[in-house]
């Protein structure tokens, strides 16, 4: 059982339709009616007790892909499995047996939670689809709601009483309640100032070390990810373009965009100036994305092959995959 | 001696709402030179957009209220200007860009449209005769397009900002806010809302902009990293205060307030050992109704001294540029 990964993904899709929704391609044409490629083939997997990290820029399909490994919304086509047993078919029942093992944060405490219920009741909720028993929910809302470092006098209040960071540890409370086994934090502290931003990122790990759950971490602040994570995917345009551990990832990037996206990071350090790279142009958009390697169009390294070509991912070094056809530092 | 652009001088402003007196900025001093980009760093609530918004006089009054102080611009005193004086220092003497430049811009009216008004009005103000001369104004708004370098300015005219993405609307705004030449950019967390990528871009065209035309900038921005790569000095606030201030160098590389110091260390470090816990900061912001006796953060300060909860220190001078307001430097 225990070699079996928590969660694997193969190949998922997902495309929206953008009928009558109106968009301007690259060479300002203005198009109707189109698809949109969010998530465009990705093939992952999560092991037990690990965090893998998500960046990518915005548009990048990030929050699609979330919500595709939660199902809430169905994968055009690919397969799911959580813990081996596919879970892209199962009927809505079904799901919700599994559904208390996967769980999800959000990025805005302040929209993520009902103002018109009692923390208490925001934290009960999904307990209420595990189990009838009253008791049972009262305490374990309880003893989350310690755990995440609040005190029991505050259950009965409003979501509007508690400060940003704490509002956050509400979610997070929600979050645990079932047990779950894997928690997608999707920009979990973007909305948050530094020093709670770093209470945050502490809790978080010592939850993840007393329960063993696995976390997927997405952001685009490349430094909170690393901090957080054991492996890293990098999205362009609804693919990932490379994946593999985090210190050799961000230290010898293999892909032309990672290095981009990792030199356009501005350190606290002034000695640092007129060090960043910039990626020339703009992100294309993802109803028609460029043929080949997506990257082509601002990729510094690009051929003829790479506008014609889709580079498949591959394995450069122990664990760590590339989709490029000329990858770096090889 | 360099010559300042503006001088701030122990600026008080409070908000008098129903619910209380909110003290928003306390007795701060803020000097900016010429041609110097100064950061301004803080957590949300520490009075760096009402600063902001003072110097350009767009406080709503009511609530706001100025309680003392000056803000001196080549020679007067900018808070005894009416609306109207204060209208024709607005754009050409200090300008302003703001986070979400989609809430910045007209959305009915063509980028062209808006950057064109910029520069009539600038031509107006320094009596260029032809602000009338619809060729000539076209002909500028093309040439700060390009400047920020928009593809195809021609056509990007004739778009509308809900049709760009936030990185291009920026450029537009930027563009705005230096076209009319002013002495002083204000820019309010100008790269937030923006990816990294985006950001990079943006940053080094403020940069190199900004050298051209000759502005000062006051650079507002909660992320110590972005004003690292920016800013010439640093200013750190905390609930209204100015906490410390120092040349960029010195302040990252010697931080000497307890706040700046915790600030720092409470982003994940690029080399630090992963999964280890972050350095953080105990409690929280202050309200701004109930600010701690004495120095606003010895609630919060792990080397806090007994005369903390009583004195308010001020800001000194501990080496030539580096000032800080804390007691343990005042022996």
């Amino acid at each position: 059982m225990s070699n079996i990964d928590l969660l694997r993904l193969e190949n998922i899709v997902r495309y929206f339709s953008a009928k009558g929704a109106m968009f301007y391609s690259e060479s300002g044409v203005l198009e109707t009616g189109s698809t949109i490629h969010a998530v465009d083939g990705v093939t992952l997997k999560i092991e037990r007790n690990s965090s893998l990290g998500i960046v990518g820029e915005s548009g990048c399909g990030k929050t699609t892909l979330a919500r595709t490994i939660l199902m809430l919304i169905k994968p055009t086509s690919g397969k799911l499995y959580f813990e081996g047993r596919e879970i892209t078919n199962l009927s809505y029942g079904e799901l919700a047996k599994i559904r208390p093992n996967l769980q999800m944060i959000f990025q805005d405490p302040f929209s993520s939670l009902d103002p018109r219920m009692r923390a208490k009741a925001i934290i009960a909720e999904p307990l209420r689809v595990v189990t009838k028993d009253r008791e049972k929910i009262t305490e374990r809302v309880r003893e989350v709601f310690e755990q995440v470092g609040l005190s029991a006098d505050q259950l009965n209040r409003f979501p509007n009483e508690f400060s940003g960071g704490q509002r956050q540890r509400i979610a997070i409370a929600r979050a645990l309640a079932t047990k779950p086994k894997l928690v997608i934090l999707d920009e979990p502290t973007s909305a948050l100032d530094a020093s709670t931003q770093a209470q945050i990122l502490n809790l978080l790990l010592d939850i993840q070390e007393q329960y063993e759950v696995s976390y997927i971490f997405i952001s685009h602040n490349v430094s909170v990810v690393r901090h957080m994570s054991d492996r890293i995917a990098v999205m362009y345009l609804g693919k990932i373009v490379e994946e593999g551990p985090v210190d050799e990832l961000l230290r010898k990037p293999k892909h032309p965009y990672t290095a981009a996206l990792i030199s356009s990071i501005p350190k606290p350090n002034p000695k640092t100036r007129g060090e960043m790279v910039e990626i020339r142009g703009e992100t294309p958009s993802p109803v028609n994305p460029p043929s080949g390697c997506r990257y082509h169009p601002r990729c510094p390294y690009a051929t003829e092959l790479c506008s014609k070509t889709e580079p498949q991912p591959q394995e450069v070094e122990n664990h760590h995959l590339v989709a490029c056809h000329y990858p770096l530092n090889a | 001696m360099t010559d300042q652009i503006i001088q701030v001088s122990e600026l008080s402003v409070v908000f008098e709402t129903l619910e209380g007196r909110y003290s928003a900025l306390n007795n701060v001093d803020i000097t900016i030179n010429e041609s110097e980009v100064v950061g301004l760093v803080g957590e949300s609530g520490c009075g760096k957009s009402t600063l902001a918004l003072a110097i350009m006089g767009l406080l709503p009054r009511p609530p706001a209220k100025v309680i003392s102080g000056s803000i001196m611009f080549s020679g007067t005193n900018l808070l005894r200007y009416n609306e109207k004086q204060m209208e024709e220092v607005r754009g050409t003497g200090i300008s302003m860009i703001f986070q979400e430049p989609l809430t910045s811009l007209n959305p009915l009216f063509t980028i062209g449209d808006q950057l064109s008004e910029t520069i009539r009005i600038k031509m107006q103000r320094h009596n260029e005769h032809d602000a009338r001369d619809e060729r000539k104004v076209r002909a500028e708004v093309v040439d700060w397009l390009k400047r920020v370098d928009l593809a195809d300015p021609e056509s990007a005219m004739e778009r509308y900002p809900h049709e760009w993405s936030g990185g291009m609307r920026q450029r537009v705004m930027i563009a705005m806010a230096l076209a009319a030449k002013p002495a002083l950019m204000l820019a309010d967390e100008p790269t937030s809302a923006l990816d990294v990528t985006t950001q990079a871009q943006i940053l080094r065209l403020v940069k190199s902009l900004v050298q051209e035309v000759k502005a000062s900038v006051l650079f507002i921005s909660h992320d110590l990293a972005v004003v690292a790569q920016i800013a010439d000095r640093v200013a750190v606030m905390y609930a209204g205060m100015v906490m410390e201030e120092a040349p960029v160098n010195e302040i990252f590389e010697n931080p000497l307030h307890p706040y700046t110091q915790s600030l720092m260390s409470a982003f994940p470090k690029e080399t630090g050992v992963r999964k280890t816990r972050l350095e953080t900061i105990p409690g929280s912001v202050p309200n701004l109704a109930r600010i701690p006796t004495g120095c606003p953060f010895h609630p919060r300060c792990k080397f806090v001294k007994q005369q903390c909860s009583t004195a308010r220190p001020e800001l000194r001078e501990t080496s030539p540029g580096h000032k800080v307001a804390c007691v343990i430097y005042n022996q």
